[in-house]
């Protein structure tokens, strides 16, 4: 989140499901003040500048063995269970590494959507 | 027990002893690393803290070895026995000692140099999401206490035993301990935002391991090296072979007396006639540590004795 109050958040091409986790991402930044901004970017860049904190989370499909899995915060799959197949895409939260308030408050209200 | 095998009855049972001990050790240190294993998501602090206890396992591992070896009787293929097993199982112990501390030390310049932000998000169980580091700190505190323990029982049975490896391993489990309490430093850190802490506290600890590890690799050399028998604590020469060389020298007046340990046994070299009576090990020593001394030779100066 910068100073000036703003959460930015890519949201990958292709995902028409976003709703969910933008809504938990709304929340978030209302609890700080913040609005939340939409960035457009595609897959790869979007993920390299979450990376190096140029935005502050990717909304998007992603498998659970996904590459990025080490440079990025991947959470759970989001309004679902986990897949059995840890290949395939679903909805989830790219966050930053060592954005441990945000991973928290994300998985948290993750948690709460799948009950 | 005979000359070169055998454990002297005087420290049997402190033997045995430190063996429970050690099989305690395993015993705990293997649930310890099964519980953090479990917890440890992508904390540096924790993996660090898993793989310091996995090696903090070779010190409990050879001196179970190398007793063992000790208490093997001397055979044609090795007519001195396996004493000297102990002082490898020693240089084993220390290098384990001086690789946890280097790893240590490594993986924490790195996270600072790198700027790593360590990841600790929420783990749910039985349907409430709580922050995974709440169950790091439960694993790294039970963590703490095994080896806080076991290390002060160690301790003193070493000092008894005069055994390096045995003495490795309290200082090993003061590692473990000392490592899990800069692990819990550094989840509260990064809980309070604080991405550096963990490196910080692990790099602290690291420093004291280094030393303590080199401190125990130069008394190991020295031993395979036929050094003077060094103190358990110190590279000084150890109590015992001053009090050993003092005894001698009264007895043979000002000769020369080179004295070498392996393992925990003593064998002292005085250069002089023999003598009509040879003085026993517990004239030299007294009762108490008589079984320290494990050979005695004179050796009167030889007419060829090579020139310097």
């Amino acid at each position: 989140m910068t100073r000036t109050g703003e959460m930015r958040i890519a949201v990958l091409p292709a995902t028409p499901d976003a709703a969910p986790a933008l809504a938990m991402l709304r929340t978030y930044a209302r609890s700080h003040d913040a609005r939340l901004m939409r960035i457009s970017g595609h897959g790869e860049h979007a993920l390299r500048w979450l990376e190096e904190g140029k935005v502050d989370a990717v909304v998007g499909h992603f498998a659970k063995a996904s590459p990025w899995q080490a440079e990025v915060a991947l959470s759970k799959a989001v309004g679902r269970h986990e897949p059995d197949d840890s290949k395939q895409p679903v909805l989830r939260i790219a966050r930053r590494n060592g954005e441990n308030a945000l991973i928290l408050a994300t998985d948290r209200a993750i948690a709460e959507l799948g009950q | 027990m005979s000359l070169h095998g055998g454990i002297p009855a005087a420290i049997a049972d402190d033997v045995r002893h430190g063996e429970r001990l050690e099989w305690w050790t395993l015993a705990w240190m293997i649930s310890v690393v099964a519980v953090m294993a479990l917890v440890m998501g992508s904390s540096q602090a924790m993996k660090t803290a898993v793989i310091e206890d996995v090696l903090s396992l070779v010190p409990a591992i050879v001196f179970l070895l190398s007793i063992h070896w000790e208490r093997k009787q001397p055979n044609r293929r090795f007519p001195f026995g396996y004493r000297r097993a102990n002082s490898l199982a020693f240089l084993v112990a220390a290098t384990a000692l001086l690789s946890v501390g280097g790893f240590l030390a490594y993986e924490s310049v790195t996270t600072l140099v790198r700027q790593e932000h360590p990841t600790v998000g929420g783990i749910t169980l039985f349907g409430h999401t709580i922050w995974l580091g709440w169950l790091m700190i439960a694993a790294l505190a039970y963590s703490v206490v095994p080896p806080l323990i076991l290390g002060h029982i160690k301790h003193p049975i070493a000092t008894r035993i005069r055994d390096k490896v045995l003495h490795t391993d309290a200082l090993m489990q003061k590692a473990d301990w000392q490592t899990g309490l800069a692990g819990i430093a550094g989840i509260i850190g990064i809980g309070l935002g604080w991405w550096w802490a963990d490196a910080a506290a692990a790099l602290f600890i690291s420093l004291s391991i280094i030393k303590d590890a080199i401190g125990a690799l130069e008394k190991a050399v020295a031993e395979l090296l036929d050094g003077t028998p060094r103190a358990l604590d110190s590279n000084n020469p150890s109590g015992d072979a001053e009090r050993l060389t003092a005894a001698l020298k009264k007895r043979f007046g000002n000769v020369e007396v080179r004295l070498r340990e392996t393992g925990r046994y003593i064998a002292a070299e005085v250069d002089c006639a023999s003598p009509k009576v040879i003085p026993t090990a517990e004239d030299l020593l007294g009762k108490e540590l008589a079984w320290r001394l494990a050979s005695l030779t004179f050796r009167p100066a030889a007419a060829d004795s090579p020139v310097s």
